[in-house]
């Protein structure tokens, strides 16, 4: 799966999650405010060098590309038509414009760093981490009554078992293929043929939870604040350092769009 | 159906960090309506090889043939091929989802678009099989039924594609003691009424005796030992090299050997090994 974690030890890896999340967050916001070709590239090359520290395959982001190739497709066909300017190739009365193809440009770039950071992001840190961070980061929002503890369970759990029921979905995909489901034939009959994945699909996941939630409250489990964790986030000067990178590599870019 | 393997490797995730080579050069020939046993410790790769020799996974090295063709993933002689093997998957009760117990058996036949009579009467059949009475059971929800009539039913849902060969991994796997029994006396009354080629994928050696002839070993996802099922299951140290422990009466045998006793090893039954020590105790003219 793409974006899938991978243990390493990498220094990208052992950053604290708090200090990653916020990390990629500014990275996220930055390409809508880098209109110049120069920021935009400069950018780029930042979130490639994160990448290579990571040791991240490039073969594998390029497949993460890969998971948003139809949306980027159709929207720049879109912008490339749509956009008012000096018509270059006319098909009957639309025609596609310069203008068009520079803002199709810049949202296919949009795009793809997006979905590279974000991926980054999971690929470096686990989903334990992730919800542990998250966590960290908005107990402030506790003081104005958000359940902001029970909602990071959630959020873990919700992780936790999507590779048990990506799993599952490839067990039963197999199953039903052995008994003659083909997922072949006209539109009607595919949509058809997800009904013997989803039905026990669905049903696993029922029992699941309610085993779950059993497991728990047999171990004493109760929301609230009073919890405390077993691994406690600390930040290093790797963490100092790696924001401190990303606010200047901000400066720069924003900077570079008022020369 | 004569099904061979010749040198089939399979390594799932290739060229990501998450590689994993699950079988290593496998070479096995299965002849028509041979009952063979696939014997192996967990993660020994036992699960992959039901997939491949049913078809249903291409592996990543290697030829898989079925009688004269060599499969692959989408030839129309592949899919002709692979109708006539039936899989049941570990714990095939997962698998259960339509409304009716009569619809879930009917899920396969119906979609070979066979006559609807022919549909009903392989039903029938498959479920007499597996001994749940149409009469009772047909039009009854397969969820308010238990753990072990879930089993049948599944089975029942493989057994109604006709299938020549009939791979069942893990069968008996979450079963109570009489239900593994019953499920194995039923694979038996299958076995002797269509002849089919039967694949049992199992690491409960102790039981397995019932229902096999031959027996192969697998281990980290090679086949370490390949011959007849008592033979195997009685060579205590490659069952050990394989990290299995061989079943208690052979156990039991090899220490009276040791001491002296005048018995054979390959006793796997425990009602056999029972007999022979007996024989054995009468040998010695009744002495402890």
């Amino acid at each position: 799966m793409p974006g899938m974690y991978v243990p390493d030890e990498t220094v990208v890896h052992r950053l604290d999650p708090r200090a990653k999340l916020a990390v990629a967050l500014v990275l996220m916001v930055l390409p809508f405010y880098a209109p110049s070709v120069a920021g935009g590239l400069l950018l780029a090359a930042f979130v490639i060098g994160i990448a290579l520290l990571a040791k991240v395959p490039l073969l594998s982001l390029l497949r993460t590309i890969y998971t948003i190739f139809w949306i980027g497709f159709v929207m720049f066909f879109f912008y490339a038509f749509t956009t008012p300017g000096e018509p270059l190739v006319s098909v009957g009365s639309i025609s596609v414009t310069l203008s068009g193809l520079l803002a199709g440009g810049v949202l296919i770039y949009r795009l793809c760093l997006l979905v590279v950071i974000s991926s980054l992001l999971t690929y470096t840190t686990s989903p334990g981490q992730l919800a542990h961070g998250l966590e960290a980061t908005l107990s402030p929002l506790t003081q104005i009554g958000l359940p902001v503890p029970e909602v990071s369970m959630v959020m873990t759990i919700a992780l936790r078992f999507v590779p048990t029921i990506s799993d599952q979905v490839d067990r039963i995909m197999t199953a039903q293929r052995a008994r003659g489901a083909d997922p072949t034939g006209n539109p009607l009959e595919r949509v058809q043929s997800w009904v013997p994945v989803f039905v026990p699909i669905f049903v696993l996941a029922f029992q699941r939870a309610e085993q779950l939630a059993t497991a728990m409250e047999a171990r004493g489990y109760r929301g609230g604040s009073q919890r405390t964790s077993l691994r406690q986030l600390h930040l290093s000067w790797h963490d100092a350092v790696a924001a401190l990178v990303t606010a200047g590599m901000a400066l720069v870019v924003v900077g570079a769009s008022y020369l | 159906m004569h099904i061979e393997l010749l040198g089939v490797s399979h390594t799932y995730n290739a060229g990501t960090p998450l590689s994993h080579m699950a079988l290593h050069g496998i070479d096995l020939a299965i002849s028509p309506g041979e009952r063979i046993g696939i014997l192996g410790p967990t993660g020994s790769g036992k699960s992959t090889l039901a997939q491949i020799l049913a078809g249903l996974l291409v592996p990543t090295a290697g030829k898989v043939r079925l009688d004269d063709v060599v499969l692959r993933t989408r030839s129309s002689r592949t899919r002709s091929r692979r109708r006539r093997i039936g899989l049941a998957l570990q714990y095939p009760e997962e698998q259960i989802f339509e409304q009716t117990v009569f619809r879930e058996v009917a899920f396969g036949p119906k979609r070979l678009r066979l006559p609807r009579a022919e549909v009903e009467q392989r039903v029938h059949w498959a479920l007499n099989r597996v001994g749940l009475p149409p009469e009772t059971f047909a039009h009854r929800s397969p969820f308010t039924l238990s753990g072990g009539e879930m089993r049948r039913v599944a089975l029942a849902s493989v057994l109604s594609l006709r299938p020549d060969v009939l791979i069942l991994d893990e069968p008996t796997a979450g079963l109570d003691p009489s239900g593994r029994r019953e499920l194995l006396d039923l694979v038996n009354e299958l076995h002797s009424e269509t002849q089919c080629t039967l694949v049992i994928v199992s690491h409960d050696l102790g039981q397995i005796v019932r229902v096999v002839d031959r027996a192969a070993i697998l281990n980290a996802g090679q086949i370490i030992a390949d011959g007849p099922v008592r033979a195997v299951l009685s060579d205590r140290q490659t069952l050990a090299n394989a990290g299995l422990s061989a079943p208690a009466p052979v156990v039991l045998l090899h220490r009276l050997e040791a001491a002296g006793w005048p018995v054979q090893t390959d006793r796997v039954l425990p009602e056999e090994a029972a007999a022979e020590i007996y024989r054995a105790w009468q040998a010695r003219g009744g002495r402890p």
